[in-house]
């Protein structure tokens, strides 16, 4: 069923009676998920948010199992992820088609328990894009669509006051047989008109996001000088990485002691010089350079390789926040111009 | 000197090899700042930019430099030609402090000092322009000495005013004139700097809070922290081979260095070891940082992070009298003491 | 960071001891505290002595490292200004620990848990009673949650 919101607080408010909600908030720093109970919500403008919603799936830290010495050796016991499930609303289509890159990391071969039982509990509702939101978008020159649905659950378009909800998933037309939502005091069937306008809206955003190269088809080369060019500013920080809605590399910790302690999952980057540092001393990747190259070509090569889909969702993050404005747009279409060039 | 004749001296002085490289800014694909050009090729040298986009403490890439070269990657015997740096006022204060800490020689750098009238908070800039514009294409900003405008069909439209979108540091800068150059970009700027007494304005209407409130701001201002590193690893000062605070992640640059086994803070990231993160930082900043405020525009999360480093500032200030950089011939003042330091906060 | 019910929980329960570490210079404090003890001087055993050569070897990143661990209470003591073994440590540490004192103030952290003092050698009735008054001002704040949410084993 195709059905249409009036009044989206409302909705939202009726969502989170019985789901842990998260909507985009505008602050002075920028907008950012953050919980909700759903009568306060106010998207005008809203653009993307500063970091993705990847971190509700795979959060930052995540406690993987504790551990306590007892008379019979070590007791180990299994964090287990948030049982109740969680509803994530206005996630950009960019954002969503990223999860179907980290269901390809953690739940093809041995699935990762953590992020499974949270991907199984969590609703994805997508907002459609209008157009390009932010400086650096870029989504349609990685083969993606403003109006996208991968990775969603549902997705959503503003039309007229309110928004059309399609259903994408299984999961996203469960949401509508819930509780708190069964009764349809907030939503009702979308009229045919309404629909129309939905899907004439979605094909406007495409045209006004007409890719002008097709990203996946450009060769990096391993021995260019454009690596060590781009790379020397580099301040070797993580928000390239940190803030990219597909970046999954992680490192564990322990806290505590030979008695009592746990292990936590913490984010770490390829950019991060000791990330690939040896017990030895040596590291393979001991520049910038060579860690800038890894990280394309693990976007642009390596992943696609893979999987047949790129890493790179085209989000623009790492454009816009970078400090020293490293473009990775700019250092793939150094490459379309050398091939052109030298072919 | 004008622009023009800087940029044909420094690519005269490329030429002849009296430069190892010149650091600077140029145009980027980002319209709200300019982008860091650090070249050792003179035709590169017709990008220079002295606009004020140019936000970004440059003096960062000497650190970086120095910080390859300790790594061993140089000849030691080598004598290393100098560096071009472009630096403003600010700037200019953290090349002092380098040069106190003998981080570098003065004879390693050619500055070209850069007068500052105020530059743009990319932040800002980049908000109204979202607010205000039309067409969300990037291509149609233009930023100049008269604000933030849009090209609506060729013509530029004004979006803001260039107050609206200055950086509110000028307001507390002290050296709007770089304290040493070897060449000057046009002409000093005739206005008097805020006096020394005044600076802190900031930080004492942060005060006004009671103790209650500041933690509720900066626990909540912590808690956002995504422990990138970008503060750090912008920031000139910080040019320890091997930061304390990051061991986790940046492992000693030279393959023998022993390996330490305790860490001061885990990867972790929770409010409590973001707070003890930046509470470490802020210390080791005491009478080094010198307000560039680069760390607060490098994060991405938006954490005042110049406010916290002022407020040591405004205590080295208040309790010793000293202002970072401001004489590169002094000792350091957290090397030194004296005899009549206060003792008002110990117990008696 | 625990929830401030948490904290007046486990205050009521009255199994809630304060942790606070001390760090006491070699040559003055640690003397002092070793007199207050041949003294049978009381004061708290909440108190955990953590020796330094001098009082300038401590880093501030110590009393912070001793907060996230959970301690309650942090004591610095070294030799009064002029009687330093090594002539002038303790008069860097007192440059360092008043901005460490004035960070704290200015981010709203417990400013009451943190506590430096001189102590001599001679002085055992002194150490007890900045002990005991530390302890006294840390049993009525609570237990420490502002840097303490990291993770901290028994013993």
């Amino acid at each position: 069923m195709i059905r249409y919101i009036e009044n989206l607080r409302q909705f939202l408010d009726e969502v989170a009676e019985g789901y842990r909600l998260f909507v985009p908030r505008q602050r002075p720093e920028g907008w950012f998920f953050e919980p909700s109970g759903g009568a306060e919500v106010e998207l005008e403008g809203y653009p993307n948010t500063v970091a993705s919603p990847k971190e509700y799936l795979f959060p930052q830290n995540e406690t993987l199992y504790r551990y306590e010495a007892g008379e019979e050796g070590l007791k180990y016991d299994n964090e287990t992820a948030e049982q109740t499930g969680q509803v994530i609303f206005g996630a950009r289509a960019c954002d969503c088609a990223a999860l179907t890159r980290l269901d390809k990391v953690f739940l093809e071969d041995d699935k990762d328990p953590y992020y499974a039982r949270r991907r199984e509990n969590t609703v994805m509702i997508g907002l459609v894009c209008p157009g390009a939101v932010a400086p650096s978008c870029f989504c349609t020159e990685v083969g993606l669509s403003p109006a996208g649905v991968a990775g969603m659950d549902l997705r959503a378009t503003e039309v007229g006051e309110g928004l059309v909800i399609e259903e994408i998933s299984d999961r996203g037309a469960a949401l509508f047989g819930s509780p708190a939502l069964k009764g349809g005091k907030s939503w009702r069937e979308a009229s045919a008109e309404e629909a129309a306008e939905a899907k004439r809206l979605q094909e406007a955003a495409e045209r006004d996001m007409a890719p002008a190269r097709d990203l996946a088809e450009i060769e990096l080369e391993f021995d260019s000088p454009i690596w060590a060019r781009e790379s020397e500013r580099c301040i070797g920080c993580g928000i390239c990485a940190f803030l990219c809605p597909t970046c999954h590399c992680f490192t564990i910790e322990h806290s505590g002691s030979k008695k009592k302690g746990k292990a936590i999952r913490t984010w770490d980057t390829c950019q991060f010089q000791a990330y690939s540092l040896e017990a030895s001393g040596f590291n393979p990747r001991p520049d910038r350079e060579q860690r800038l190259k890894q990280r394309l070509y693990h976007k642009f090569k390596y992943f696609s390789d893979r999987y047949g889909m790129l890493l790179c969702i085209g989000c623009g993050r790492c454009v816009s926040a970078c400090p020293v404005n490293i473009d990775i747009r700019e250092i793939l279409a150094s490459f379309e111009r050398e091939k052109s060039v030298t072919s | 000197m004008q622009t023009d004749e800087i940029k044909k001296l420094l690519a005269d002085k490329l030429s002849k090899g009296e430069l190892r490289a010149v650091i600077g800014y140029r145009r980027g694909t980002n319209p709200f700042f300019r982008r860091p050009l650090i070249t050792s090729s003179a035709e590169e040298l017709g990008e220079l930019d002295f606009s004020p986009l140019g936000v970004e403490n440059l003096c960062t890439y000497i650190t970086d430099t120095v910080r390859k070269r300790r790594a061993g990657r140089r000849d030691p015997e080598e004598q290393y030609k100098p560096t071009a740096v472009v630096v403003r006022g600010c700037h200019s204060r953290a090349l002092n402090v380098l040069l106190q800490e003998k981080v570098i020689p003065r004879e390693e750098l050619f500055v070209v000092g850069l007068p500052c009238r105020g530059v743009v908070d990319p932040h800002k800039a980049q908000a109204l322009w979202h607010a205000r514009a039309e067409n969300r294409d990037p291509r149609n900003v233009v930023i100049d000495d008269e604000g933030l405008f849009e090209l609506r069909n060729g013509q530029k439209v004004r979006l803001a005013e260039f107050e609206e979108i200055a950086d509110e540091r000028h307001g507390h800068c002290r050296t709007p004139n770089p304290l040493f150059y070897d060449v000057l970009v046009g002409e000093p700027v005739a206005e008097e700097p805020v006096a020394a007494e005044q600076q802190f304005s900031d930080v004492e209407e942060f005060l006004q809070k009671s103790p209650q409130q500041r933690w509720s701001f900066w626990s909540e201002q912590f808690s956002r922290c995504i422990r990138c590193y970008a503060c750090k690893n912008i920031c000139p000062a910080c040019s320890c081979q091997e930061c304390s605070l990051a061991k986790d992640t940046e492992q000693p640059l030279v393959a023998d260095a022993k390996v330490r086994k305790t860490f001061w803070l885990g990867k972790q990231q929770d409010p409590a070891n973001n707070a003890a993160y930046h509470i470490n930082r802020a210390l080791h900043l005491a009478g080094r940082c010198v307000s560039c405020g680069e760390c607060e525009r490098a994060c991405p999360v938006g954490i005042p992070l110049l406010l916290l480093y002022r407020s040591v500032a405004k205590q080295v200030f208040d309790n010793y009298d000293y202002e970072a950089g401001m004489d590169a011939e002094v000792e350091p003042i957290m090397t030194r003491f004296s005899a009549e330091d206060s003792e008002d906060f110990m117990e008696e | 960071m625990t929830d401030p019910q948490d904290n007046s929980k486990k205050v009521a329960e009255a199994r809630w001891q304060p942790k606070i570490i001390a760090f006491l210079c070699n040559w003055c404090s640690y003397a002092g505290a070793d007199l207050a003890g041949v003294s049978r001087l009381q004061y708290p055993s909440s108190v955990r002595v953590i020796r330094v050569m001098c009082s300038g070897r401590m880093n501030p990143s110590f009393v912070i490292r001793a907060f996230q661990d959970g301690a309650d209470g942090v004591m610095v003591a070294g030799c009064h200004p002029g009687d330093c073994h090594y002539i002038q440590g303790n008069l860097y540490a007192r440059r360092r620990y008043a901005l460490l004192a004035g960070l704290f103030d200015f981010l709203g952290i417990e400013r009451d848990r943190f506590l430096m003092s001189w102590v001599s050698a001679s002085e055992g009735g002194r150490f007890a009673q900045l002990v005991t008054e530390l302890t006294d001002r840390v049993r009525a704040l609570g237990p420490q949650t502002q840097l303490s949410g990291r993770d901290h084993a028994n013993g």
